[in-house]
């Protein structure tokens, strides 16, 4: 055995490489879940009703109590009759859901996961200060929840570019409509790390992260088509100023 | 001298009221192998993990090389090794990848060492963390603990599930890294791991540490088994009453008992009887720690805390 060799240990000491190797460890599951939803748009623009279908299925809401279509986001029942309107509920609302859920995961990687599972006492062993390994994995996972955005909207676009139907849809608005989701995904991302970090109990976690994600979205879909001063001022305490269930074209 | 791991007072009540640990006043030198002895949920873990800053203390302090474990933390971990009692790792990565990884986390790692270690240890790392067996975990916990060559060593129960000869690998690894000067704690339930390498042990039982000894010291103070063959039948009473007798049995012309403290006592007893053989047995060092663990055990050796 040589001598001891002298190893620095400062703060910064091999900054980036946690980053680094959570995007190592992390992106085959940005791939799949990027893909899925990819295919997910794909899947649902080939497979577009036509101008009279999307007419007939606005005909037939029309029916349906008001209280009811505020629930499901449908109050604006003449945007829905277009590509666009359909698009917007069909995919961006249920994407939106999804790739929350994928923030809300990647939360729990960044401490979470590795508590429960023992890894954190050994990892934490290591020269790196503990702020350090949070904001370099939450870097990491950010930047894999843009990739599952653009993995999505790039799955989109080949399906719009592939329906003849939709050759009037602008690409620019569409990309415009999947940014637009990144900051409530970085707020689920964000508060679920925060959680894990204090409560330091997986399942609790997961409990306070989901109820979080499906509570602010129901507000906010209850809340998108309400009047009432009760379902505004909830829809104002959760997500609305983050757009949870905004698009663009809203 | 800065002592290379020192506690005062420290105590931890985890939620609930459960007392892990209380008081603890410990102080381990340069250059020694320190064994840290208890039963299951002594306090072995949860000492660990406060000097490790993993846990924060109920009261009382802990400094590594004088350095505080909480406000020094980075630079204190710079230097140390850890092994868990249970290694867990990320299943879907090789061991390479996660040797690697760790090696650019702590930077300065001497490749040749880390080749030698791991050579040394019959170990392939290869292969995905998930597919390795206990002891192969193991050892891929004392790499990942000695590849920096750190200056103390801190290893929860390092050699179980190691087989025999790599017990021997361990132990040779332990004794070299003392000769270079470096400080081993660790917490073991092995006994003959603990006399063949450490120089002096902790007992800690209950969240208290009874004593801390020299495992010599240890092993020379204690009692022993004596067993007595005798022509013609004894009584045993006569026997019990003599001082530092104890645990007597008598089968026909054997009588076995526990002697602790000087023989001429028990000479004097035996004296008119005709003594075909006397034989002596020094305790297991799991017998003396048994009389540490168990609260109704008979009287402890006389050791120097």
């Amino acid at each position: 055995m040589t001598r001891p060799t002298t190893v620095a240990s400062g703060p910064m000491n091999n900054a980036g490489e946690i980053f680094g190797e959570t995007l190592r460890r992390g992106w085959r599951g940005m791939l799949s879940w990027g893909v899925g939803i990819g295919l997910l748009g794909l899947l649902q623009v080939v497979i577009l009703p036509d101008t009279d279908a999307l007419q007939q299925m606005t005909n037939l809401l029309e029916t349906m109590p008001p209280m009811v279509l505020q629930m499901m986001g449908m109050a604006d029942l003449e945007y829905l009759a277009t590509p666009e309107g359909y698009i917007a509920l069909r995919f961006f609302g249920l994407t939106l859901l999804i790739v929350a859920f994928y923030a809300v995961t990647s939360g729990l990687n960044v401490t979470a996961n590795d508590e429960e599972r023992g890894i954190l006492n050994l990892y934490l062993s290591l020269p790196v200060p503990r702020w350090r390994l949070l904001v370099e994995r939450t870097l990491a996972y950010a930047v894999m929840t843009i990739g599952v955005l653009i993995l999505a909207f790039l799955g989109l676009v080949l399906g719009i570019v592939i329906t003849p139907a939709l050759a009037d849809v602008r690409l620019l608005r569409i990309a415009e409509s999947t940014l637009n989701m990144l900051p409530s995904l970085l707020v689920a991302l964000t508060f679920t790390v925060l959680v894990a970090a204090v409560t330091r109990r997986r399942g609790l976690v997961l409990a306070i992260a989901a109820g979080y994600v499906v509570g602010g979205y129901f507000v906010d879909t209850l809340g998108a088509g309400a009047s009432s001063s009760l379902v505004s001022g909830l829809r104002g305490a959760t997500f609305y100023y983050l757009g949870l269930t905004q698009t663009a074209w809203e | 001298m800065t002592l290379v791991i020192e506690t005062e007072r420290l105590a931890k009540v985890y939620s609930g009221g459960n007392q892990a640990l209380d008081d603890l006043n410990l102080a381990v030198e340069p250059g020694e192998i320190f064994g840290y002895l208890g039963p299951n949920g002594a306090g072995k873990t949860t000492t660990i993990h406060l000097l490790l800053d993993v846990i924060r203390p109920t009261r009382g302090k802990a400094s590594l090389f004088g350095l505080d474990v909480r406000r020094d933390r980075t630079a204190i971990h710079g230097r140390i090794g850890f092994l868990p009692a249970e290694l867990n790792l990320w299943n879907s990565l090789t061991a390479r990848d996660v040797i690697d990884h760790f090696a650019r986390m702590r930077g300065g790692v001497d490749k040749e060492w880390l080749r030698t270690l791991t050579e040394r240890l019959q170990f392939d790392a290869s292969r995905r963390i998930r597919s390795y067996s206990t002891g192969n975990k193991r050892k891929l916990g004392l790499i990942l603990a000695m590849m920096h060559q750190p200056e103390l060593l801190i290893l929860d129960e390092p050699s179980s599930g190691l087989d025999p000869l790599m017990q021997q690998t361990f132990n040779q690894l332990m004794l070299e890294a003392k000769s270079e000067g470096r400080t081993v704690f660790l917490s073991s339930h092995v006994l003959g791991e603990v006399q063949a390498i450490c120089d002096r042990v902790g007992i800690l039982n209950a969240g208290q540490l009874q004593m801390v000894s020299r495992v010599d010291a240890l092993t020379h103070a204690a009692f022993r088994w004596v067993t007595v063959r005798v022509r013609g039948p004894v009584s045993a009473l006569q026997l019990e009453d003599i001082p530092g007798v104890a645990d007597v049995t008598v089968a026909d012309d054997v009588v076995r008992l526990r002697l602790t403290g000087d023989f001429d006592p028990l000479m004097r007893a035996l004296n008119g009887i005709y003594v075909e053989d006397i034989d002596i047995e020094r305790p297991t060092l799991e017998e003396i720690f048994l009389t540490y663990y168990t609260p109704s055990a008979p009287a402890r050796p006389e050791v120097q805390s």
